[in-house]
């Protein structure tokens, strides 16, 4: 039994707050604890009385409450709970991942093409670049979880948020390529209006890969922050049973 | 109806997938929002949030269904130079039909979030 199960429990007890991120936010109060009780024994002080110290500190006002879930739970933290609120039932999840399977099943094979790598503009590189850090940091996490089965709290959300930017960022460097294209295409039809055709079709295979890739990408980082979270917080849940147990 | 679906290509079927869950969504959100005492007392939004989440999912879709039926498209108009501008005009005009049907899906299911997002917290204030 935690022997500070009774503190925890009696904060879990005033915490008006819906799971996930009160299942979060209890470990990570309960890691302060450790802490605490860590830093008073290295003062020289006696197992009990560091005991008591650590119950007198956290045994705290409503103010005092809200102000360690404010602590944890920065806005940042709020939206992207809301998110991974979301495809929360297995029909939802299957769901997501088939359209995922699909999404691949058409834009696969077009990007499977050299050529079409060959034409895209200079863009697609920074594009590959982020769909392989995403796809390192996604087994990176995979091995973490379900091979290592490292579950110390503190390392469990490291690397997720990474996720969610590498989704945005590759949205980002496409679509920024896709304007940037069609504003050479323009300034080169300003200068010879009778090649209009043929500046449209030439930005629109330089850019249409980049776009591609870049939507793919995005969507699998989101799929897989999605799946991640979802594991992370169903092993959250459960250390903080035991905790409280 | 059929000819325009099928003009959008196998990206036009998922959206027609996504719109049938759209439309279940906010059904099951109507239904729960009735039954407010026990939404409120589950704290749960009754998966609003879920209906823009998949609205916006159909709008990528809608773009990246675009995307891939132009290129495809390109790759035919190389092999032959001698397309007339008209019949590429068409083309694109045609490759826009999934990137409007996924902008629109996501706007109906933007205003039925917003709309049943204002009645829960409407809700949950009458409750407090």
């Amino acid at each position: 039994m935690n022997r500070f199960a009774h503190v925890l429990r009696r904060i879990d007890a005033r915490l008006d707050l819906p799971q996930p991120a009160r299942g979060r936010i209890m470990l990570e109060i309960a890691a302060d604890v450790e802490d605490l009780f860590a830093v008073y024994r290295e003062r020289g002080l006696g197992e009990e009385e560091a005991l008591g110290r650590v119950e007198e500190k956290f045994t705290v006002s409503e103010e005092a409450i809200a102000e360690l879930v404010a602590i944890h739970q920065p806005a940042y933290r709020r939206f992207t709970d809301s998110l991974s609120a979301q495809a929360r039932t297995r029909f939802e999840r299957v769901l997501l991942a088939l359209l995922l399977l699909s999404m691949l099943g058409v834009g696969g094979p077009l990007l499977a093409r050299a050529e079409m790598i060959r034409q895209a503009s200079d863009f697609i590189w920074p594009v590959v670049g982020i769909g392989a850090a995403t796809g390192l940091l996604v087994l990176m996490k995979l091995y973490q979880l379900f091979v290592k089965k490292d579950h110390r709290t503190r390392r469990l959300r490291s690397g997720l948020s990474l996720l969610l930017l590498g989704a945005g960022g590759s949205l980002l460097v496409a679509g920024f390529g896709f304007a940037v294209g069609l504003h050479q295409a323009l300034q080169k039809i300003v200068l010879d209006t009778e090649g209009l055709w043929l500046y449209v079709v030439r930005w629109l295979l330089t850019s249409a890969p980049v776009m591609l890739l870049g939507l793919l990408t995005a969507m699998a980082a989101a799929l897989f922050w999605l799946m991640l979270t979802h594991t992370v917080e169903r092993i959250e849940q459960m250390e903080v049973e035991s905790l409280l147990s | 109806m059929l000819t325009f679906i099928n003009s959008g290509g196998p990206v036009m079927w998922l959206l027609i997938v996504l719109f049938i869950v759209i439309v279940t969504l906010i059904v099951r959100a109507v239904m729960q929002l009735r039954d407010s005492e026990t939404l409120l007392a589950r704290s749960q939004t009754g998966g609003i949030h879920a209906i823009l989440f998949w609205g916006v999912f159909a709008g990528i879709l809608g773009v990246y269904g675009q995307l891939a039926g132009i290129y495809r498209a390109l790759m035919f108009i190389i092999r032959a130079p001698d397309i007339s501008p008209p019949v590429i005009a068409e083309g694109m005009a045609i490759s826009f039909r999934t990137t409007l049907f996924g902008l629109l899906l996501l706007m109906g299911a933007g205003l039925a979030w917003f709309i049943l997002f204002s009645r829960y917290r409407a809700l949950t204030r009458e409750s407090a």
